[in-house]
């Protein structure tokens, strides 16, 4: 068994072994034999730091973990099946990559929102919570390619495609919001591959 | 980007951000998928179990790798 690392369609060198490439049309899949353990935190993290290596000097779809097929014939058949989707997706990518963003009250911790005194009090400040959310996303989004909320239990959690070279500024305008915001966590996180950015039916 | 170490808590963010993509984002392909990981909130009490293990490994030096995850500055 191997199993799918990235899809790419740079014309460089061949990752050394033991990856593999596969090659079919202008795509390539990066494969790594497949490893026979679960998803340990060890295996996740390994896989990461591949991806990310990978990532320095080209451009490409990190697949998902746990893509496993029988051998490079099997690898091949899928880049022919969705060869021109992938293309497309890699397209929407290219040049840029993704950063993340958890916004916290301060001081409040993740799984528990803050107990407030009252219902009145409650309902108020959630919705200045999710006013300041909106602006916060609508001004980091701005600065984006493409942008993605994401539920969860923060006040925001976000990630944003950004170009590679615009990646000093959007940090300096998370920083320059978090100076804004005192009462808030702003948590940046990356780069990263584009992780969120891997379909179409990303929202802003 | 940002000049202080990161806090255990950023530290916490960043592995749950990396856990998170790896395992549930990326591009979907054809294929065995080797996990079940159909219950998002079984995943979610997974993810801090691996945190707090994380934590614990740490102070044992176990986990040599991870400092191509920490290179994920948080700011």
């Amino acid at each position: 068994m191997i199993s799918l690392v990235a899809i790419t369609d740079a014309a460089g060198p061949l990752p050394a072994p033991p990856l593999r490439a596969v090659r079919v049309g202008s795509l390539c899949a990066v494969c790594e034999p497949a490893s026979d353990e679960s998803a340990t935190l060890d295996a996740l993290v390994s896989r990461e730091a591949l991806i990310d290596g990978l990532m320095e000097d080209r451009d490409l779809l990190p697949v998902r973990y746990g893509a496993d097929v029988a051998d490079e014939r099997a690898a091949a058949r899928v880049l022919e099946e969705r060869h021109d989707e992938l293309l497309a997706a890699l397209d929407r990518v290219r040049g840029a990559v993704e950063l993340s963003l958890r916004v916290r009250t301060v001081g409040e911790d993740a799984d528990q929102p803050g107990a407030a005194p009252s219902g009145r009090e409650y309902l108020a400040a959630r919705t200045r919570g999710a006013a300041i959310a909106r602006e916060l996303h609508e001004t980091l989004a701005a600065r984006a390619r493409a942008a993605a909320r994401r539920p969860g239990p923060e006040l925001l959690r976000a990630a944003y495609l950004v170009e590679r070279a615009a990646v000093p500024a959007f940090v300096a305008e998370v920083q320059r919001l978090q100076g804004a915001h005192p009462d808030l966590a702003l948590l940046c996180t990356g780069p990263w591959a584009p992780f969120s950015f891997t379909t179409e039916e990303v929202g802003t | 980007m940002s000049a202080h170490a990161p806090s255990a808590g950023e530290y916490d963010v960043t592995l749950l951000e990396l856990v998170d993509r790896v395992l549930n984002k990326g591009v979907v392909l054809h294929g065995d998928i080797t996990l079940s990981v159909a219950d998002v909130d079984l995943v979610y009490v997974g993810l801090r179990a691996l945190v707090s293990s994380v934590a614990t490994a740490e102070e044992k030096g176990a986990l040599p790798r991870m400092g191509d995850a920490l290179s994920k500055e948080p700011t």
